[in-house]
């Protein structure tokens, strides 16, 4: 998958090519609005993450340029997030927004939906390690053992489990599970995960949730 | 075209005013003058007949020497502009004297006024004249000591009043128009004068200015009429006061609150460069900056939903809500974190609330994190919502330590903290409340706070259905 990235500023533009080489994108990097709309226009990207500000050209105009030609999916960065500015950014054509600043995982699911990485599977039962999770009769074993589990504990292990290896931020998994879309300053997603590690990890020697810190939550049977 | 100003409206009203005025007393004076005149002309007539009847009697043989007898008569009506003319009985005209305005007039055949009676004025008439319209009069009188009847006939010019009143007329034009002219003029001048009080309001008004917003206008020396405008100036300059020391405060605050992680951040980071160290170290110092930087974010997200809900900026999509459904919702979300706890969450809603479905459960979020955060192993919090024709009455209460009466009014405030040694968990920086405030004036509601007993309970009111929307609500909250 390559992604063009178009960031004025040269540490963001630096971490960001890092961090989306080191998810497995092949990511490159414009530093200025008209070198980013010459390798959109020259290159097949599959996706391009924009800056809203850039020196010389703007975003808004490299986006309206660019759609003249292509309908490379737009991701679109901006530090201002007041509502005209972002309805402005959906008109001109972008498809996604984020407000800086945003946590790189979010980044990398919203860049994900875009891509269309398929849907995610949704396997009626998903294996991990020793793990069964059985998602139509809601039931979870580990080496065939019951796990009893509340409702909400099981939503948020279908919910790592589907998106195996992915880090998901606390916000993303507060808005998944308990339809909460906004930052509520609470602790409940680490209480919840706490409590379903007594459960589901504790007693078994190979642990399943993961714990990336400062980022968020993961499920895999390696660490 | 450019509005006139009050003073040249007013005066150019008194003007017409004036002109107005001066027209009709004019004219009423006019017409009192030429009555006057036509009424003395009248008597002058009458008179000339008494006088006439009075000669022709008294003289012995008047009618014998026609000549002489018109040579005193000349005398007596040429001035007068009156022409007299005398008929005998048999028609004939015995005395005719020189007429002023040339031709002389042939006698009025009206009968005479009898020798009986003194002449009164309804016996004159309008009689046309060769020179222009006149006045006539005919008598029968006798003449000498053979008393033969004769007839008198005095016709009179008017042309001499006529005259006399062209002049006046344009006399009173003249004045008229100078009359209105003074009148603007002083009008005018009066009209500046009384507006000398608006003047200075408005040079007051230009000496205040953002630097010293704490001038204001001095309403006991201005008149009754501007006392009013200079009331409600004042108290636009006290909400703009209020205003902008909100904005420098919360400024300050921020600035402070921006301060606290920062300082953290800077100084973790320059301990963990001072020495090589391995990356397990260096992993920690990452995360636990990443937790500093989340915080700073939050704080600029919430400082940004205050300043924003401050200026009525947050567009509002209000629209009916099951409470209990909301409620629940809510309920859903902390009941891990209650559990947990040790504390008891119950749900006793009824009602619909009317309410944007993003904000309410923002604010109501806000209000059961505290709660949770402040109630003790084995307390309970409640969540409890009624609604009548007054509007929703949302609570959330709790079991616990009461809060002390003079923290509960400034509960709401930004960056308040009732213990200030306890940040918020999850580095709220005390903005919680104030967006709860924030959002339940958004929906020109209150909000509210009591303590008692071991119990606490915030009190959110929502406005019945169609709510108009609140005019900017400053102020703190209401309390019952």
């Amino acid at each position: 998958m390559r992604i063009l990235v178009v960031e004025d500023e040269p540490k963001t533009g630096n971490h960001l090519l890092q961090g989306l080489r080191e998810a497995g994108f092949d990511a490159a990097l414009a530093r200025t609005g008209p070198e980013g709309l010459r390798l959109a226009l020259a290159e097949d990207y599959d996706l391009v993450v924009l800056d809203v500000m850039l020196p010389a050209m703007d975003g808004w105009t490299v986006l309206r340029s660019l759609r003249e030609h292509k309908d490379t999916p737009v991701l679109f960065l901006t530090a201002r997030d007041d509502i005209p500015d972002r309805v402005r950014g959906l008109e001109l054509g972008a498809d996604d927004y984020l407000v800086k600043p945003f946590a790189f995982a979010e980044l990398l699911a919203r860049l994900r939906t875009l891509l269309r990485r398929g849907p995610v599977r949704e396997e009626a039962v998903i294996r991990i390690a020793d793990a069964e999770i059985d998602v139509l009769r809601h039931r979870v074993t580990r080496a065939g053992q019951r796990i009893d589990l509340t409702p909400k504990e099981f939503a948020l292990l279908h919910l790592l489990a589907r998106r195996r290896g992915e880090v998901l931020s606390r916000r993303q998994i507060a808005a998944q599970v308990w339809d909460m879309n906004f930052d509520s300053d609470t602790n409940v997603v680490d209480v919840a995960i706490r409590r379903l590690r007594a459960k589901l990890d504790d007693p078994w020697p190979v642990k399943l949730v993961h714990t990336v810190r400062g980022i968020g939550y993961t499920v895999d049977d390696k660490a | 075209m450019r509005r006139l100003s009050i003073a040249l409206r007013l005066a150019l009203l008194f003007s017409a005013i004036a002109a107005a005025v001066f027209l009709a007393v004019g004219a009423y004076l006019y017409q009192a003058l030429s009555q006057q005149m036509s009424e003395r002309d009248d008597v002058a007539l009458l008179d000339k007949v008494v006088l006439i009847r009075h000669l022709l009697a008294s003289q012995p043989m008047p009618l014998a020497m026609p000549d002489e007898l018109r040579m005193v008569l000349d005398n007596v009506f040429g001035q007068d502009g009156m022409q007299l003319r005398l008929v005998d009985a048999a028609g004939r005209t015995v005395v005719l004297t020189a007429a002023p305005g040339g031709t002389g007039a042939p006698a009025p055949g009206w009968p005479g006024v009898p020798l009986d009676r003194t002449p009164a004025r309804t016996d004159i008439h309008d009689w046309q004249l060769a020179s222009g319209p006149g006045r006539a009069i005919v008598a029968l009188a006798s003449a000498g000591s053979e008393r033969t009847p004769v007839r008198i006939a005095i016709v009179r010019q008017r042309s001499q009043r006529l005259a006399i009143l062209k002049r006046y007329t344009a006399d009173l034009l003249a004045g008229l128009a100078v009359g209105t002219l003074v009148a603007t003029a002083l009008a005018f001048a009066v009209v500046r004068r009384g507006m000398r009080p608006l003047h200075d309001v408005i040079g007051k008004a230009n000496e205040i200015s953002t630097q010293r917003l704490a001038g204001r206008l001095s309403v006991q020396d201005v008149p009754a009429e501007l006392r009013e405008l200079g009331v409600a100036f004042n108290a636009m300059l006290d909400r703009l006061e209020e205003g902008v020391q909100r904005l420098s405060g919360f400024a300050a605050d921020l600035a402070h609150d921006l301060r606290t992680p920062l300082n953290t951040l800077m100084m973790q980071t320059q301990v963990a460069l001072s020495r090589p160290r391995d990356s397990g170290e260096y992993e920690a110092l990452l995360a636990s900056n990443l937790e500093e930087y989340e915080r700073l974010g939050r704080m600029i997200e919430n400082t940004l939903f205050l300043a924003r809900a401050d200026h009525a900026q947050l567009a509002l999509r209000p629209v009916a809500l099951d409470a209990a459904a909301e409620l629940a919702h809510i309920a859903d979300y902390f009941d891990v974190l209650a559990d947990d706890a040790g504390i008891a969450l119950h749900i006793d809603a009824a009602g619909s609330v009317h309410a944007d479905p993003i904000l309410l459960r923002r604010a109501v979020n806000n209000l059961v994190a505290n709660a949770v955060r402040h109630t003790p192993r084995g307390g309970r919090v409640t969540l409890c919502s009624r609604a009548d024709d007054t509007g929703c009455h949302i609570e959330v209460r709790n079991t616990g330590s009461a809060i002390a009466p003079e923290h509960l009014g400034l509960l709401f405030d930004r960056y308040y903290r009732a213990d200030p040694s306890r940040g918020e968990a999850g580095g709220g920086a005390g903005l919680g409340l104030a967006i709860v405030r924030a959002i339940i004036q958004l929906h020109g509601g209150s909000a509210s706070a009591t303590s008692a007993d071991g119990s606490t309970v915030f009190t959110l009111r929502f406005p019945p259905a169609p709510a108009a929307r609140p005019a900017r609500a400053g102020g703190a909250a209401g309390n019952d």
